[in-house]
């Protein structure tokens, strides 16, 4: 088994009384890329900045490379964590904060970050804040794609990119994964548009970790039936259902690996079976129950 | 002790890092401010070199050293203010409490040597132009003198002033970043009961103060003011080293801007309680524990400076003749030459003004006299008549002039003569014209070391003495001092008679 590249147990932060992570325990290793997935105030930065080492933890243990991050150089001078907005001088420009880089980071490919602006359209000269969203994110997203560090951690790169661009991203950081093989951490609320590229995922959601599988296996822990009510309401009994939506006719979503016994069961019942995408797995594992919540806005008082 | 050797690695990167991006930003900006200050003074110098006139001219470069240890005190409380928002910029790149800590003072202490050394090349720059010009020109005089020693050492005692003041203030916010709003309560405490009872509060710190670098002796004073920093640095370094606070801020920015406020509010106390501090050493060193320095304005009359290194007063010199051989009631008639102004009919004038170079004299009937100091004036009858005495003193004062407690009349070699022949009393009187003063001061603050002093560097009173007197000859006669005569009776001086 390769070492653990982070590992956490019981890891928490905490803001005042408000749980940011809670209770999160996982073991990474090995060069991948992994999606961490999850909706807005989920928890996604303040992990990732726990585990950057510039948050400190409020309980449980967190180890990257084997050694707590906070203030250890060890660690520090083999990650990278950047985002869509990153914050440095305004007036700073792109070719002297790269040389930036290059100057903290061992690992850093000045070359390569310098053709990758080329190849984005990004003038070196340019000031960091003359850059719009979509620029500071391609910008931010070539800063740590550029660090050869061991663990690469990339929070909302695509954020602001228009969709050519968005797609130019991702191929570039496909190929970079082939060519330099490490540890990438992508976060995003949005799976169906990194989906291709990603070989695991963490879903957290409220701070806690739902899931952290192959995201081919994702693909395969769910399914959907489809039919009539009383059958899908039959079929469902005493399975794990993460949604359900009734009309003219019903359908649910079971999370459960499909077998064949399950599939013999629905096609005596006449339902039809269907794969259920990862990024509605997801939705479906973070949604919280709003069932005719959506119905009451338009409900006039009496 | 503090830190590990790939932290001290890091802090220099980071340093070098944060550094980058101000080449043409902070530098440029700064360099631009001390480049006008040195541009401007010397146009202004060769300008009054240049300038011809009737007299002897001045100009005094000025002394920014305490201009920039109060400035940059004040940008030291504005780097401590940002120091959160400045990690943010740059909390991308690995780096630990400590190497952040030591790199924002390797930053500070960048900028605080570069100040003194700044105004040291300017200096030399200064001075070597006004040295080659005055090597060229006999009328161009540097009135203080050059020592590079003296250069050196300012330097050295400029850059520990300024750490002294950097390390205090760092401590401060060091404190007010580990014990926030408790911090800012006991500041906030001391700076009101130091402003309400004022006086007791700059006592003790003047006595802190005192006893912390103030002395006489440059050596001690460096011992002193290491020890007194390196005691504040190594103070603030440990409790930086267990304070925990994060690279990205957090949304406690009501604490932050509280810390702001009264890191700006020490720092203002601060900078007044200096400036009194400095000024009673100053007291202290001239008029005693219990100071009372009097008016530093000066003139011949009046030459009250308070200062005991307050010039002589006009060099003044006395002539007697012989007249006992002239009949009682003879006349005696005065010639005068050279650069002698008359003023006649002294009984109608009604006023007096002066400028920078000349003095004026108003008569009634609205015509008026100039002259330039350093033109002697004589205000008598043409003649002599009905002389009763049997000698006769002539008494003269050569021009006289003081500018930040160094006398520069003499440098226009005044020459007086007078004699007397017959009943002729020639008096004859030239100076060298078109003569420029140039005070070249540096490190003001070096008053307080013995070593240095009574060698001409530097004017040795923090307050600076000036005072003047025209050149002037007053004639008596012994026994019986009555004489009358006509006076001269038109306001515009008569051509001088030459000397037989």
């Amino acid at each position: 088994m390769s070492e653990s590249i982070i590992k956490t147990k019981g890891l928490t932060k905490t803001y005042g009384k408000n749980d940011a992570v809670n209770d999160f325990t996982i073991d990474i290793s090995g060069e991948r890329i992994i999606g961490l997935i999850g909706r807005n105030g989920a928890g996604k930065t303040t992990l990732m900045k726990m585990i950057a080492g510039q948050l400190d933890i409020s309980g449980g243990e967190l180890e990257v490379l084997g050694e707590a991050p906070m203030d250890n150089l060890n660690v520090l001078n083999n990650l990278v964590y950047t985002y869509h907005n990153m914050d440095y001088e305004k007036a700073r420009k792109l070719r002297v904060i790269l040389e930036s880089y290059a100057i903290m980071f061992d690992d850093f490919d000045l070359e390569f970050a310098t053709k990758l602006l080329e190849y984005f359209g990004l003038n070196p000269k340019l000031k960091y804040k003359q850059l719009s969203q979509g620029m500071a994110s391609i910008f931010n997203f070539i800063c740590g794609i550029s660090c050869r560090t061991r663990l690469v951690m990339l929070d909302e790169p695509v954020l602001g990119m228009d969709v050519t661009v968005r797609r130019a991203a991702y191929e570039v950081l496909l190929r970079e994964f082939s060519e330099n093989p490490r540890l990438f951490i992508v976060s995003s609320h949005l799976l169906s548009e990194i989906e291709g590229i990603l070989s695991d995922i963490i879903l957290i959601d409220n701070g806690r970790l739902v899931l952290f599988d192959n995201i081919d296996e994702l693909r395969e822990s769910a399914y959907r039936v489809e039919g009539e009510k009383d059958a899908v309401e039959k079929f469902t009994a005493g399975k794990n259902v993460v949604y359900t939506k009734s009309g003219f006719s019903a359908e649910a979503v079971i999370y459960e690996p499909l077998t064949e016994t399950v599939t013999s069961e629905a096609k005596e019942l006449e339902l039809t079976i269907s794969t259920v995408r990862a990024e509605d797995i997801c939705i479906y594992l973070t949604k919280e129950n709003k069932e005719g919540e959506l119905e009451c806005l338009w409900q006039k008082a009496n | 002790m503090f830190m590990a050797k790939s932290e001290l690695i890091n802090a220099g990167r980071l340093t070098r890092t944060q550094l980058s991006g101000k080449k043409l930003g902070g530098l440029l900006g700064f360099f631009i401010v001390i480049q006008f200050f040195f541009l401007t003074d010397l146009s202004a110098a060769l300008y009054t070199i240049f300038k011809e006139n009737d007299g002897i001219d001045y100009y005094q470069f000025a002394d920014n050293s305490f201009f920039w240890i109060f400035g940059m005190s004040f940008a030291f409380i504005i780097f401590n203010c940002m120091y959160r928002y400045n990690n943010q910029n740059f909390a991308v790149y690995p780096q630990t409490n400590n190497s952040r800590y030591l790199s924002f003072q390797m930053i500070t202490y960048t900028y605080l040597v570069l100040v003194p050394l700044t105004l040291m090349v300017v200096y030399l720059i200064q001075y070597g132009v006004i040295a080659a010009i005055a090597a060229g020109r006999d009328n161009v005089h540097l009135m203080f003198n050059f020592d590079i020693s003296f250069v050196l050492a300012g330097f050295v005692v400029m850059i520990l002033y300024m750490a002294i003041l950097a390390a205090i203030i760092n401590l401060i916010s060091v404190l007010l970043r580990k014990f926030k709003l408790y911090a800012a309560a006991f500041f906030s405490a001391v700076l009101v009961l130091g402003l309400t009872n004022l006086s007791v509060a700059m006592d003790i710190f003047a006595m802190l103060t005192e006893f912390l670098i103030y002395e006489n002796s440059l050596w001690k004073f460096i011992l002193k003011a290491l020890v007194s920093w390196a005691i504040l640095f190594t103070v603030a370094a440990l409790i930086n080293k267990y304070t925990v606070y994060y690279k990205t801020r957090n949304n406690k920015m009501k604490s932050e801007r509280l810390e702001i406020i009264i890191a700006i509010a020490v720092g203002v106390v601060l900078a007044i309680f200096v400036v009194f501090a400095v000024l009673r050493f100053n007291e202290n060193l001239y008029d005693g524990p219990d100071g009372g320095a009097e008016s530093s304005v000066a003139s011949p009359d009046n030459n009250s400076s308070g200062s005991s290194y307050t010039p002589s007063m006009p060099p003044q010199g006395e002539l007697e003749f012989d007249i006992s051989h002239l009949p009682r009631g003879s006349n005696i008639t005065v010639q005068v030459s050279g650069d002698v102004i008359i003023i006649p009919n002294s009984d109608k004038i009604v006023g007096w003004g002066n400028s920078s170079d000349y003095q004026f004299l108003f008569y009634e009937d609205g015509t008026e006299i100039k002259y330039s100091r350093e033109q002697m004036t004589i205000m008598l009858p043409s003649e002599l008549d009905n002389i009763q005495g049997d000698t006769l003193h002539v008494y003269y004062s050569n021009p006289w002039q003081v500018v930040d407690n160094t006398e520069i009349g003499h440098l226009v070699n005044a020459e007086f003569e007078a004699r007397f022949e017959g009943n002729v009393l020639y008096i004859h009187y030239t100076f060298d014209k078109n003569v420029k003063a140039v005070f070249m001061p540096l490190w003001s603050f070096m008053w307080q070391f013995e070593h240095f002093k009574g060698k001409g560097l530097f004017s040795e009173d923090v307050f600076g003495t000036y005072a003047s007197s025209s050149a002037n000859v007053n004639i008596w006669i012994s026994d019986n001092t009555e004489y009358d005569g006509p006076w001269y009776d038109t306001p515009t001086p008569p051509t001088a008679k030459p000397l037989p």
